[in-house]
């Protein structure tokens, strides 16, 4: 089966299942306002906190404020709307770090294996033996608040997973013909790791990476409203929560609408991750293609 | 996948922490509370038991189960005499003699005597820390007889206010061990209307009615109530909106914060007494004043002149404060009326162009604040905000109260590593001007004055004023207006809000209001407390 059917019959295979689809919009959704929101919000002096309006305080929803006012009279609607740009960088900032870090490390233990593998493989189960959100909270807390550091704590604490699932991965694919081939040919190993092996390993390590980007924007504002986060006024969700958690017995919106975008936009990435993992299980596939009545 | 194993775990955790809860919570409701108790929650937890070196949250309940000399009310500015009846000072200031109560007893049986004072206030001395500082200018104390005993100065001070300190002025028994150890195993050697007979310091804090306290027997004290709680709670309830919860439900009968925003909707609940009285608790901004372009007093007085300080009081925290007028709150001795600034952008503008900087600073100056505290988020929002507008960028930095303090400690090194502006709250030790004017503004005292000021002139002036303190008081406080002035042209900080105190109680507890002291914050005095059914 080659590589663009296998990928069509994914495709077709997610947007026959409602609720798949359903999870395939809203993250398409929230990507294209992480990408928009910049420009797009109706308050962007509310939405990046340069401002405040005493008379505006605690104002419920109404269509000028669809989301409310906050404790500062700054437009809730503006503040989580640009909060999706911010949860994007994150969820890519951390993720694509943590890549660059556990790539690396596990494709070149796989590779070269023996003692350097054994002391890589080791650094990252020292890492692994930390509960991962509790790491993040001491570097988080370590480094300062502030959006960079935030993205290095979490990637810091999140690189290990990458690194062990590539590491397999490279284990399996060095043991293919075309290496040995490549390998007698005098290639040398730096070469053979960049041609032959990192594109035959990474897929696995990529989907279950860009399935992540749910739990890592669920991660960074957990840190952020314990306060170890991102700086005020940066409207991101978990701040905004923080923020507006005071207030809850008198203005729920303030809490309301941003955990609302957290639980929509975690979700949507949770039920896409497992549409793709169903997808990607053949005897899972068989089964489910069958009862939508697909001829394979 | 593991993360998925851990997300069950934490469900089976929540879960059981839950069921443990409700069967705890259960439990609680079901043992009948004991007569007459109160319970009161307090946000943070307890610190150290030890009356002579405590100098933090403990207060809330050292003032129940220890006595000092005196106590003072500084709304009235009045002295209501506890340990001591009655005393003097000689014209100089120098020789301070005061005449003790009789018929007190400790709660451990010994009677009070002057050689208790003498050994309490001698060890508080020795161990030199917390707040013992505050006997520096005692040079000697002599015990005259068992209910006289006169202090040695080595200058002029004001013995009277210091005696009714918030920290390290504590009396207790001699015929106990007094260890720190001792003490903070939770045993008490007070004289005091309560004793302490539980000491969970990061739960709750149970005291007990002392019935052979001298206040119950003296029908006319204003310091006791004959309807006063048998047993007082001190609960630690960690955040706001919980406590509020809490105090509507009747579960607990005082909460010591709540959302500010539900106060006025509190007011209207008949089940609830709201009381609010000023506090000594000021909030205020240090600025750097050795780091560029801060070293600039043009600078300086721009930025006072762009704190939107009216604002910051309505926003930060719901009205419930009142606009700084120089560092020393309002409502204090020592406190000055025309100290504030005039919230002027087209001036401050103005001010800016004529220091050298007329589209304003093109590097971000850093506002430090301790994190976790919503009142101080707000106002660095606003200040930030506001700033904004006359073309200087502010870059806010929520720290822990630790990490704030030393990258401000490393300003007196290397003012260029330091915060360019910071705020934090100041309270007094015991009620002076001299507290807040040498603390912050002194160039000895490196610890807080974290605007790195040094001002020989100013300098002079406090030391002076503090002097005269308890000797002649009107000319100390022209003198404390006069440094107060200096501050004011040289804006080495800028005063933004005194507090003001909101407690709410359910309407049974009466005598909430008479019950809070700004001269001793967090304390609910449950001696004057009439609980009714």
């Amino acid at each position: 089966m080659s590589r663009f059917r296998q990928q069509r019959i994914i495709l077709s295979l997610i947007i026959r299942n409602p609720i798949s689809l359903v999870s395939l919009l809203i993250v398409a959704c929230f990507v294209f306002l992480g990408i928009s929101a910049p420009l797009t919000v109706p308050y962007p002096e509310d939405a990046w906190g340069l401002t405040y309006n005493v008379e505006k305080r605690f104002l419920s929803p109404s269509l000028e404020h669809p989301f409310g006012t906050d404790a500062l009279g700054r437009d809730v609607f503006s503040r989580v709307l640009l909060g999706s740009s911010f949860s994007l960088v994150i969820a890519i900032g951390v993720i694509g770090l943590a890549l660059f870090i556990g790539i690396p490390i596990g494709v070149v233990a796989g590779y070269y294996g023996g003692r350097i593998g054994t002391l890589l493989m080791r650094i990252t189960d020292m890492f692994l033996a930390f509960p991962p959100l509790l790491l993040a909270i001491v570097l988080a807390a370590t480094l300062g608040r502030g959006l960079l550091n935030l993205i290095i704590a979490l990637a810091i604490s999140w690189w290990p997973w990458y690194a062990r699932l590539i590491y397999v991965q490279t284990n399996t694919v060095k043991t293919m013909p075309y290496i040995d081939a490549a390998k007698i040919a005098g290639i040398p190993g730096a070469k053979i790791i960049f041609r032959h092996v990192i594109p035959n390993a990474l897929t696995p390590t990529l989907v279950q990476a860009a399935l992540d980007m749910g739990s890592a924007i669920l991660e960074a504002a957990g840190l952020s409203f314990i306060g170890v986060g991102v700086k005020p006024p940066t409207p991101e969700w978990g701040l905004l929560v923080s923020e507006g958690w005071q207030s809850i017995n008198y203005a729920w919106w303030i809490v309301f609408f941003p955990g609302l975008a957290i639980m929509i936009t975690v979700l949507g990435f949770n039920l896409l991750a497992d549409a793709l993992r169903e997808s990607a299980d053949p005897r899972l596939r068989r089964t489910i293609l069958m009862r939508l009545g697909v001829k394979q | 996948m593991y993360k998925k194993a851990l997300s069950k775990l934490l469900l089976i955790v929540i879960i059981v922490a839950v069921i443990a809860a409700v069967v705890v919570g259960a439990y609680i409701v079901s043992v009948p509370p004991p007569k007459k108790a109160v319970v009161y929650a307090s946000l943070s937890e307890m610190t150290t038991a030890d009356p002579s070196t405590e100098f933090s949250n403990s207060i809330l309940w050292l003032c129940l189960v220890y006595e000092p000399l005196l106590w003072y009310d500084p709304l009235q500015d009045k002295f209501i005499p506890a340990l001591a009846e009655s005393w003097e000072a000689s014209q100089d200031g120098l020789i301070w003699t005061f005449h003790l109560r009789k018929g007190v007893v400790f709660h451990d049986g010994t009677p009070f005597t002057a050689e208790a004072v003498k050994k309490s206030i001698e060890r508080t001395i020795e161990l030199g820390q917390g707040a013992a500082f505050i006997w520096d200018p005692v040079e000697k104390i002599e015990v005259v007889d068992d209910y006289t005993i006169v202090f040695t100065l080595k200058y002029p001070a004001p013995l009277d206010r210091i005696a009714a300190s918030s920290y390290g002025a504590w009396i207790f028994s001699p015929n106990t061990p007094n260890t720190p150890e001792w003490f903070n195993q939770g045993n008490d050697a007070g004289s005091g209307a309560y004793k302490l007979v539980k000491w969970d310091p990061e739960n709750e804090v149970i005291l007990e009615k002392f019935n052979d306290w001298w206040g119950w027997k003296l029908p006319s004290y204003e310091m006791a109530s004959s309807k006063a709680p048998e047993i007082f709670v001190v609960k630690i309830v960690k955040d706001a909106v919980t406590q509020e919860r809490l105090v509507v439900a009747g579960e607990i009968d005082i909460a010591q914060y709540v959302p500010l925003e539900d106060v006025e909707r509190l007011k209207t609940d008949p089940n609830l007494k709201v009381a609010i009285k000023p506090s000594f608790q000021q909030l205020i901004m240090l600025i750097n004043t050795k780091k560029p372009p801060l070293d600039n007093v043009l600078v300086r007085r721009a930025i006072a002149r762009a704190v939107p300080y009216e604002d910051i009081v309505k926003v930060a925290r719901a009205g419930m404060a009142t606009v700084a007028s120089g560092p020393v709150p309002t409502g204090m001795f020592g406190h000055f009326d025309g100290f504030r600034y005039k919230y002027d952008l087209d001036e401050a503008k103005r001010l800016l162009a004529e220091a050298g900087y007329p589209n304003g600073i093109d590097k971000s100056l850093v506002l430090t604040y301790t994190a976790g505290d919503v009142y101080e988020q707000r106002t660095s929002e606003l200040i930030a905000a506001s700033l904004n507008k006359i073309g200087i960028k502010v870059d806010i930095r929520p720290m822990s109260w630790e990490e704030q303090w030393a990258l401000a400690q490393a300003g007196w090194e290397n003012p260029e590593e330091a915060q360019d502006m910071l705020i934090f709250y100041w309270w007094p030790t015991y009620i002076t001007p001299f507290d807040f004017l040498y603390n912050m503004f002194h160039s000895d005292s490196t610890a807080f004055n974290l605007c790195y000021y040094e001002n020989p002139e100013f300098e002079e002036l406090i030391e002076e004023a503090v002097a005269l303190e308890g000797v002649d008081e009107e000319k100390a406080l022209e003198l404390y207006y006069q440094a107060q002035k200096t501050l004011y042209d040289d804006v080495p900080a800028i005063p933004l809000w005194d507090m003001v105190d909101v407690r709410v109680g359910r309407a049974n507890i009466g005598g909430l209001e008479m019950a809070i002291n700004p001269a001793y914050p967090t304390v609910i005095f449950a001696q004057v407390l009439s609980v009714e059914k």
